[in-house]
């Protein structure tokens, strides 16, 4: 690859942290595919929301930005890149205008109002990364900005925020929408900026691949937040259903949540706690290497922008029971039966029942997981996004 | 043993993050002390036994006058609503008990004693966080992990020389570019 002399910084207010080891695993593959041949800088502006008084805490933090961060200092992290965790303390609002306008103040302190030294700026979640990248860089400063919120549609509801979001849209130099459902009610919000908004995908890493293929779909693996909105309840009801038809079966469920407490209880209640292995939440490498030991992703959320995790399973090799929750309609498109099998959301356990016998019935001659995993390698792999990234930053292909 | 990391968690906001890095402290054979408030809202968050912990809130609770306000705020209160709680008023007495605590008791603590006696120079957090880890210890790296510790830690630092000071342990070395 050619070398780009140019600086490009990445401001996210995501990226995984011993707190959240999941969150922003995205933009760190994207840092990761895009950060070799360049000189990148990674601002990791991870809001810390609290409920007390706010004045002591931000004057405190004034002084100790002025020990920590003058001058800025980076630790190693993937692609060849470098970070520097810049926390944005803040009191917890609904209001993103607010949210905003702390993460633009906060780069301010940290960069000493001078405008951030670089050539390329490429900001995640608008209204957050991407709004403090605006109000912190030279006029000269092209600003990218790459959205993967899944609460826009509350942010568009918030008159203050909806403005700033459309001042945004002007701004930037560029704007990517993980996915369709990210860009439509952005379209649908801001028709006069239908044609700003592109799409690009999120990176995924092909480079790992299960050593021995899979021969039996009998270990079930989940992973992400124990939610409502992922549906791991009725993810536990299916299984325990198919676990009554074959006692081999098990699941275990990777990450923590709110249900955590209740789904040991449901597990227990449902005689499949010998079954059940809650494995908490897993740095990101700890849940490859899950891939290797299990048998099958089951994916029951809601709804997805993107569905990472589903892409990655795909990538080493897994087949996937997932739901169709607007993100892996996408990213799985064309390749759906070849990958595993996808069913409605429903509330309730019998689309993923009915889904998880149609799977067994024709695994494994009715599956083609090498071609799955390279289509998707052509759609999500570490070449396809860094030579988007660098056509968008550098107009021109040198990928 | 190596270094001696100090791992302020006092507004407990970010408890993995910190649990976490003093667990890789002591794996990595060096000392840890987590100083928190309230080990009671720990339970969630199991912290190794290899881990040094500083209860802010227990050494608040050993300050001289923390009995006095028990006293004025909670027990003459309680057994006044006792003796004057018999009969058929009973019930009401020590629902009424219970709400004093709740609705008086409680804020008056929070919003009045607690800030007063944290305006003494040797019961504000930072001197009880020196008392804790021990005034002639030496912090070879102080991580600030929750915004609640933000004060806390700007104070400490005006009062003591840390080397190295970061939001978490994998940023404890960072280095500004071309530094090193």
């Amino acid at each position: 690859m050619t070398n780009h002399p140019s600086k490009v910084a990445v401001v996210t207010p995501w990226y995984p942290t011993a707190q959240h080891p999941f969150r922003g695993a995205f933009v760190q593959a994207m840092v990761d595919a895009t950060g070799p041949g360049t000189d990148m800088s990674v601002f990791h502006c991870e809001e810390w929301g609290h409920r007390q008084p706010a004045a002591p805490i931000e004057s405190a933090y004034a002084k100790l930005l002025a020990r920590t961060h003058h001058p800025l200092r980076f630790v190693p992290t993937a692609g060849g890149a470098r970070v520097t965790q810049l926390p944005v303390p803040l009191s917890v609002t609904p209001r993103y205008a607010e949210v905003a306008k702390r993460h633009a103040e906060v780069l301010g302190q940290a960069l000493q109002g001078k405008p951030m030294p670089f050539d390329i700026v490429h900001a995640h979640v608008g209204l957050s990364g991407g709004w403090g990248a605006l109000a912190n860089v030279g006029p000269d400063t092209p600003v990218h900005v790459t959205e993967h919120a899944s609460f826009l549609g509350k942010l568009l509801d918030q008159p203050d925020a909806r403005e700033m979001y459309d001042e945004l849209l002007h701004r930037v130099a560029g704007f990517y929408a993980v996915g369709e459902r990210v860009s439509r009610p952005l379209i649908d919000a801001f028709p006069h900026h239908k044609d700003r908004i592109e799409l690009i995908t999120n990176p995924v890493s092909f480079e790992y691949e299960r050593p021995v293929p899979v021969t039996e779909l009998r270990r079930w693996l989940y992973v992400g937040t124990l939610s409502q909105l992922k549906g791991v309840n009725w993810l536990l009801e299916a299984f325990a259903r198919c676990h009554a038809e074959d006692p081999a079966l098990t699941l275990t469920l990777v990450g923590d949540g709110p249900l955590h407490a209740e789904l040991v209880e449901r597990a227990a209640a449902l005689g499949v706690s010998e079954a059940v292995t809650f494995a908490g939440v897993q740095p990101p490498d700890r849940a490859l290497l899950l891939f290797r030991e299990h048998d099958l992703l089951v994916h029951a959320s809601r709804f997805e922008t993107f569905g990472m995790t589903i892409v990655e399973a795909s990538a080493a090799g897994l087949p996937v029971l997932v739901t169709r929750c607007g993100g892996p309609q996408e990213s799985l498109a064309g390749i759906e039966s070849d990958a595993g099998e996808m069913v409605e959301v429903e509330e309730g356990s019998d689309a993923l029942v009915d889904g998880y016998r149609r799977l067994r019935d024709r695994f494994p001659d009715g599956l083609d997981l090498a071609r799955a995993r390279r289509v998707l390698d052509d759609r999500y792999g570490y070449a396809t996004t860094a030579r988007e990234h660098h056509r968008v930053w550098f107009g021109e292909d040198r990928g | 043993m190596g270094e001696h990391v100090v791992i302020l968690a006092e507004g407990g906001q970010r408890k993995r993050a910190a649990a976490t890095d003093a667990e890789r402290v002591v794996a990595d054979g060096n000392e840890a002390t987590l100083v928190l408030r309230q080990r009671s809202k720990w339970l969630d968050e199991p912290i190794s036994d290899r881990v040094r912990v500083v209860d802010l809130h227990d050494l608040e609770k050993q300050e001289r006058w923390m009995p006095v306000e028990w006293l004025l705020l909670v027990r003459v209160p309680r057994f006044a609503f006792k003796v004057v709680g018999v009969g058929p008023i009973k019930g009401f007495s020590q629902r009424a008990s219970s709400a004093w605590r709740r609705r008086v008791a409680n804020p008056l603590h929070r919003r009045v004693f607690l800030p007063m006696v944290r305006r003494r120079a040797g019961s504000r957090p930072e001197s009880l966080m020196e008392r804790g880890i021990g005034a002639r210890t030496v912090v070879d790296v102080l991580l600030i992990t929750d915004p609640g510790s933000m004060p806390t830690a700007a104070d400490f630092l005006e009062h003591h020389d840390v080397p190295r000071v970061a939001y978490s342990l994998d940023h404890a070395e960072a280095t500004a570019i071309g530094e090193r």
